[in-house]
């Protein structure tokens, strides 16, 4: 079995997030790129299930669509244990540009796996639009993942509740929150080995995008806090109830 | 042209998230003077046809031959593309739950439509082709255009609100292509007790590390219990297992928007306020006046977390 997991590098979420004069771009000075946290956590499930079946499991290949740039994104995933990395080369524009270009690729791959979606623009669906744009069945909003001989067990949830399924491959698995507990951390041995391992680069191909993120602002500034000490507990359910009206 | 909304069950009604998006897809209608429709899968009986038209969807739709069937994303959404065909939709809205949300996507793709995920109520200036969306993890919006004709959207929760117009409704019963997953199998189906969706509730009480144990819920509970409030917790909290995983809120937990949030014992880590930045209202109580959590709360209290909980508690119940 063959796995694939989609990645994207997004900035750190303790960035400060600022844009230009004019609202149209991210001010990318000073600011450090991750591995998308959604997507760290499927890759770090991968690599566990890896270890666990390595007999069923031949390879983890982390795929990832961007420029020379997030070159080191990619170093730091095959630090984590992938075993193969793909970049394709094209600035990724929305999801579903960035899912026709994964479609160069996953075919080849059984298990695909994807975050819910980038910490950055948080347009999500390249999972699911990578499936539908494949033909292959796909399986969203997942909190466990395992393997049970060829086939893929899950759980998955729902309105109210959790479905345990059973699912054939080929398949894209939308992970989520208890995809995997605690992100994976980098071995030394590991990030020696990631700069043996390839870093394939494929050329994109024409394809368009269906959104356009025009613009940009930021909120604004949150009041500053309104203290109460805690003789004044009376007083702080009344500003809850009168003054913020958010409480009966 | 229309809008279809399209929407499930929860058991025997439907969740909030659901009822927004209809109150929403009606709202976009009106907008462009056209009709929408609300479809849904599975019977429905009269009470939950009411919920619908209460919340401004008169034109239901009811995929009756969906009843009880395993929820397939491919299958389901060829399904949803022939209710667009049929109704020759150009907008369509589907609820923000799991797991209909996963149609919007995969019919993007059918449809070569703009998908547009998790947006912030109705851009007045421009309702049907630029919306308001969180990006950089809740701390700026962008303005997001949409490059296709035909767009599908999910409603970011709490952020548009559910309606109530009582009026008549009309129900047409519609029979998808017949057909059961073929990749899919049930193991098992676990409900759950039936706690009030995170995602759903207009007040949460959530606690952190600051509450010291799994012992000292019982008093959050409690709390929660008399505001009608959903539980919820930080990620520390949820890693130690103090509190169940889908309790736990944040940048890789759930993202919720609340009216009234209170954080008890939890220090304000970014990570944490990714999943809550879109809350109305947060109340902090913390034994560190130098807790980040003070800078984005609205009001606070530095306080003994043991001492105060009762007396929060005997607040309510005196009121």
């Amino acid at each position: 079995m063959k796995i694939l997991v989609c990645i994207s590098s997004t900035s750190d979420t303790t960035t400060k997030v600022k844009f230009d004069s004019e609202g149209k771009k991210l001010q990318e000075e000073g600011v450090q790129w991750i591995i998308n946290p959604w997507d760290e956590l499927t890759l770090t499930r991968a690599i566990e299930l890896k270890k666990k079946y390595s007999d069923v499991i031949s390879m983890v290949s982390v795929a990832i669509v961007g420029e020379e740039k997030v070159e080191p994104t990619l170093r730091k995933a095959l630090a984590l244990g992938a075993d193969e990395a793909v970049r394709i080369d094209a600035m990724p524009k929305d999801s579903f540009f960035v899912s026709r270009q994964l479609t160069l690729i996953a075919k080849d791959f059984d298990l695909i796996l994807a975050g819910v979606e980038g910490s950055d623009f948080q347009g999500g669906g390249v999972g699911q639009m990578l499936a539908e744009m494949i033909d292959i069945a796909s399986v969203s909003g997942v909190s466990f993942l395992d393997i049970k001989q060829t086939d893929v067990e899950v759980k998955r949830e729902i309105q109210g509740g959790k479905e345990t399924l059973k699912v054939s491959t080929p398949v894209v698995i939308v992970g989520q929150k208890g995809i995997a507990h605690v992100p994976a951390i980098a071995s030394i041995r590991g990030v020696m080995d990631a700069r043996r391992k390839e870093i394939r680069v494929v050329p994109a191909c024409s394809a368009d995008e269906k959104i356009m993120y025009d613009s940009y602002e930021l909120p604004e500034p949150r009041k500053e806090c309104k203290m109460f000490d805690e003789n004044q507990i009376d007083d702080l359910f009344n500003a809850l109830r009168h003054e913020a009206k958010v409480l009966q | 042209m229309s809008v279809l909304v399209i929407i499930d069950k929860k058991e025997k009604s439907f969740s909030s998230l659901s009822l927004e998006a209809v109150s929403y897809g009606a709202e976009l209608a009106k907008n462009m003077n056209q009709e929408v429709f609300v479809a849904s899968f599975g019977k429905l009986d009269d009470a939950q046809c009411t919920q619908i038209a209460n919340a401004n969807g008169a034109n239901i739709i009811s995929v009756n031959n969906l009843e009880g069937s395993l929820f397939d994303d491919a299958l389901f959404t060829c399904i949803a593309n022939e209710l667009v065909s049929e109704k020759e939709a150009n907008i369509i809205v589907c609820a923000n739950t799991f797991p209909l949300k996963s149609i919007a996507p995969r019919l993007a793709v059918k449809l070569d439509a703009s998908f547009i995920s998790n947006v912030e109520g109705l851009n007045k200036d421009n309702p049907i082709s630029i919306f308001l969306k969180k990006v950089y993890t809740g701390k700026a919006l962008s303005y997001v255009k949409a490059l296709s004709k035909k767009i599908i959207l999910t409603v970011s929760p709490n952020s548009f609100g559910v309606h109530n117009i009582p009026q008549e409704y009309n129900v047409e019963n519609f029979d998808g292509t017949k057909g059961e997953s073929s990749t899919l199998e049930l193991i098992e189906r676990d409900m759950g007790e039936d706690k009030l969706l995170l995602e759903e509730a207009n007040i949460v009480v959530s606690g952190g590390r600051g509450m010291r144990g799994p012992e000292n819920w019982p008093l959050l509970e409690e709390f929660a219990s008399l505001l009608g409030a959903a539980t919820a917790c930080s990620r520390p909290v949820a890693d130690e297992n103090w509190r169940p995983e889908d309790e736990h809120v944040g940048q890789t937990g759930k993202i919720i928007a609340p009216s009234l949030y209170f954080a008890l014992g939890i220090s304000g880590a970014i990570q944490h306020m990714g999943g809550i930045s879109g809350s109305k209202c947060i109340v902090a109580v913390n034994k560190d006046p130098e807790a980040s959590i003070f800078k984005f709360a609205n009001y606070g209290m530095v306080a003994d977390l043991q001492k105060v909980l009762p007396k929060f508690i005997e607040v309510l119940k005196n009121k």
